[in-house]
């Protein structure tokens, strides 16, 4: 196998060379879709922080306070925002004489009888018989919560517009929204999933957010993956060649359909991710008559800048300066070329024009060719534009395509799919309600990229200089069909945050763990 | 500007130009031009064996930079900074060039894309310092040549030694004369004989300029300076031969016509340096150029040309209080008392202590 660009695959973890040295700001996923329960309404995620392993203690994965972390809707169709909603994050340590961050146990343990004597310029100064180590954690606030000294408020606001002429308003309405900690573990944080809910809060007009660390709900065979397509074919369909003899990561028609086991290692599993998460009124993000969006998250920094600024008066949206940013899935991974990824993290989605060469060429497909002699569609790729334009499935009505523009493109008026009838290969399986219309989190994103490159949409094609044939693209895939853990049916819809001292990896080897593992 | 360019990242990767980059660093620490065309044919051989090797080609925009070569240069790391936008330090190539041609706005934007990039970066933080003296905020550059110094590894005598040259142009330019010259004496701890030091140094202390600069580079700004010293001091400068060397370049990308309008303006030849004067500045428009067409004006005492060109340098926002002296001597002239006050108390504001300080309080005083 020829050598490969090494920066492919994952969702977004790690993909440009800035953000993987900014992990706070780095969005490892966007998902967009109508809510499964509540279908008048619809849900954006935005994962940032990606690989957080759970037993990193003792600080665990806050989010940063310096940053801007938005969610933005066109609903105009010219790539620009007409509405987004901003989070931005506080920290408070509330207990400065705790040893960690997080500590409980059971009803709290006082100092013994043989405690060691106490001094009083010890920072800790607990006499005979005071609390050494608080209760354990039940709550996110007041009774419960004494041991969970380090804690995370944010706010919320929705900026609708763009520029200088946009309009704020604070959502947060004087609540106190706290962020949920990683789960430490069960003695510290005994009941889990009852203190992670608390994290969910309604925010009046049937808004509803969450914020917290998670369990990473993407999956997928990473180290494969990034090892130059080195995928384990064995572990699922070994014998499947391309016309040149190349073993091609193929799956069987069998385990294709099946979207509940893994034949292969999920390499995201037991890790978390920190998790933003909105749920909002469908009329609150549509234009009447409109019910396609397009939808991207951000982060962003203050900016330094040339000239200083006056310190007394209050940053506006052009002081920040954008670091990353995530429509649909594997954009930057896959198809936006090495020398570029960075400008493309900090450049807004209206101005993609420039990097539609890489989009109607994909550097990907050539790889694929070349990697496994699959054929693949003769460029232009004009196929390709629908993730980029208002085209296709995602036209406006009575709208014009609009620029060029990586958004995730979502039909509000597309039913969500009962759990039963949910593909993880979403539109590709004949599941409307799925990716590439919007981004569900159980949507396989990395099957889907790899045909979509391959051509399987390429429907008037050529594939040097003879016909196309789209039915012929292989079922490509990394034979990592589901997450490790059971995602929620209801808000935020992903798994509560693996336990840092029960954690577990799925390795190489290890049998594949499909679903719900420990 | 002289070689006014930063290294530091010029190294990273530079395999196949390793030799060439080694040249340019070697032309900065002597400030020997000879180098640069060295450099230059070596890249060529580079590109010669494979015309695509974008550091060569990288290298090939720095030494066109050293050579003064800017039009030359900012087309060409245009060019690279389509094909390689996440390239940081292209964008100080292009601020590089659009300051020395004087267009300060676009210097900006490559600048704060710099540092949007990269907010911690030394390259940046060098090229937002130097557009931070021109648009007027001394403190605030001084501010980022010392972060930039912060930065910058203690192997790297020679950029650390570039950036005190720096630093004691901003201290010299606040009226701060004894940190200026003790900061080019660190840049000659660093680097002994660093000839951007000993101008420096020349600057900081002038009754000792033609000591300091003796023995300086071959490289036609260095013999003014070195020239323009000895006649300070009274002492025979080689005038004549500097005079038609310069003029044998006039038309040449790395001329020093800057240096020859302010000869031309201070050795009587009025004309030539008016005449010269104008045609540099339809070719680039930074506060230096402009500033020597003002004095040259001035000197000739076309006082309204002087005053529009001595505005134009002004314009970007700069706090010089030798340009502010000079911009009230004009305005002066011309009577207008109050544009003059306006100067002269804007130079004594940016330091009141400063010898520049007196020159306009006497000034101010005479104007009462």
């Amino acid at each position: 196998m020829m050598a490969l660009p090494a920066s492919s695959f994952a969702a977004s973890h790690r993909e440009a060379p800035l953000t993987a040295l900014d992990h706070a700001a780095d969005i490892t996923d966007f998902y967009a879709f109508r809510s499964y329960d509540d279908p008048s309404k619809v849900t954006f995620i935005l994962n940032v922080d990606p690989l957080l392993e759970p037993a990193n203690g003792p600080n665990y994965f806050p989010f940063d306070p310096s940053i801007v972390y938005a969610i933005h809707i066109d609903n105009t169709y010219d790539a620009v925002e007409d509405v987004s909603f901003e989070f931005r994050f506080t920290t408070t340590i509330r207990a400065p004489g705790l040893f960690t961050a997080f500590v409980g146990v059971g009803n709290g343990v006082n100092a013994p009888a043989n405690a060691p004597i106490t001094q009083t310029s010890s920072p800790g100064n607990i006499p005979l018989n005071a609390q050494v180590l608080p209760p354990a954690i039940t709550a996110l606030d007041g009774p419960g919560s004494a041991g969970l000294s380090l804690q995370q408020t944010y706010t919320v606001t929705m900026v609708q517009g763009s520029g200088d002429k946009a309009v704020r308003t604070d959502l947060t309405g004087g609540k106190k929204l706290i962020a949920v900690p990683s789960n430490v573990g069960p003695r510290t944080m005994p009941n889990y999933p009852a203190l992670a809910k608390q994290g969910i809060f309604g925010l009046g007009d049937g808004i509803t957010v969450f914020a917290g660390t998670v369990d990473d709900p993407f999956y997928i065979d990473l180290g494969a993956a990034f090892d130059s397509f080195n995928f384990r074919m064995n572990n699922f369909f070994a014998g499947a060649t391309s016309p040149s003899g190349v073993a091609l990561p193929v799956l069987s028609r069998t385990q294709d359909a099946n979207d509940a086991t893994n034949y292969n290692v999920d390499m995201v599993s037991g890790y978390n991710v920190n998790s933003i998460a909105i749920e909002v009124p469908i009329s609150m993000v549509t234009q009447n008559g409109k019910p396609v969006i397009g939808t991207w998250g951000t982060t962003s920094r203050l900016r330094t800048t040339v000239r200083p600024t006056d310190p007394d008066v209050n940053p506006s949206a052009a002081d920040f300066v954008q670091v990353q940013r995530m429509g649909n899935p594997l954009i930057n991974e896959l198809i936006i070329g090495t020398g570029s990824k960075d400008t493309w993290s900090m450049t807004p989605p209206s101005q993609d024009a420039q990097f539609a060469p890489y989009a109607l060429d994909p550097l990907i497909a050539r790889a694929l060719n070349a990697a496994f002699g699959v054929a693949v569609p003769d460029p232009p790729r004009t196929d390709l534009l629908p993730l980029v334009q208002y085209a296709g499935p995602f036209a406006g009505p009575g709208s014009s395509p609009g620029p060029i523009a990586d958004l995730l493109r979502l039909d509000t008026s597309a039913m969500p799919a009962a759990k039963t009838s949910r593909k993880r290969l979403g539109l590709l399986a004949g599941d409307t309600a799925g990716f590439p219309n919007g981004r569900r989190v159980s949507d396989d994103v990395t099957d889907v990229a790899l045909r979509v490159v391959a051509g399987v949409l390429c429907s008037a094609c050529t594939t040097g200089g003879a016909p196309f044939n789209a039915a012929n693209v292989p079922l490509l895939g990394d034979g990592v069909n589901t997450n490790d853990v059971a995602y929620q049916e209801t808000f935020p819809y992903v798994g509560w945050a693996h336990s840092g001292r029960d954690r577990r990896h799925v390795d190489p080897g290890e049998t594949a763990c499909a679903p719900n593992c420990p | 500007m002289k070689l006014y360019l930063s290294f530091t990242l010029l190294f990273a990767g530079m395999l196949s130009a390793a030799t060439p980059a080694a040249l340019l660093k070697t032309a900065r620490s002597t400030g020997d031009p000879s180098y640069l065309a060295q450099a230059e044919t070596e890249i060529d051989g580079i590109l010669a064996r494979a015309p695509l090797d974008f550091d060569a080609k990288k290298m090939r925009v720095a030494v066109h930079l050293a050579q003064h070569r800017y039009s030359e240069a900012l087309a060409e790391a245009t060019v690279l900074n389509k094909q390689m936008p996440d390239d940081n330090l292209l964008y100080g190539y292009i601020a590089d060039a659009q300051i020395a041609l004087g267009n300060y706005s676009a210097a900006e934007k490559a600048t704060q894309w710099m540092i949007d990039q990269r907010p911690v970066n030394a390259p940046g933080l060098q090229r937002g310092a130097r557009l931070r003296e021109v648009f007027g905020y001394n403190e605030p550059a001084l501010e980022w040549w010392n972060s930039s110094l912060r930065l910058t590894s203690s192997a790297d005598r020679e950029e650390r030694a570039w950036i005190f040259v720096n630093i004691s142009r901003v201290h010299l330019r606040l009226g701060k004369t004894a940190e200026a010259e003790k900061d080019a004496r660190q840049a000659l701890a660093l680097v002994p004989a660093y000839p951007w030091a000993l101008d420096a140094l020349a600057a900081a202390k002038p009754a000792e300029a033609s000591e300091i600069l003796a023995g300086r580079a071959p490289d036609l700004a260095s013999r003014y300076h070195v020239a323009k010293a000895l006649e300070g001091a009274g002492k025979p400068a080689a005038w004549q031969s500097w005079e038609s060397d310069a003029v044998a370049r006039i038309s040449a990308p790395d001329n020093v016509n800057r240096e020859l309008i302010e000869y031309y303006a201070t050795h009587g030849k009025l004309d030539q340096a008016i005449t010269l004067g104008a045609e540099e500045t339809t070719r680039r428009e930074d506060i230096d150029t402009l500033t020597a067409y003002a004095s040259a004006l001035y000197a000739a005492g076309q006082l309204s040309q002087a005053r529009r060109q001595v505005e134009r340098a002004l314009a970007p926002g700069i706090r010089d209080p030798r340009l502010l002296l000079l911009a009230a001597r004009i305005a002066a002239d011309l009577q207008d008392k109050v544009a003059a006050s306006k100067y002269l108390k804007q130079a004594i504001e940016i330091n009141s202590t400063s010898p520049y300080a007196d020159q306009a309080l006497k000034l101010l005083a005479k104007l009462s």
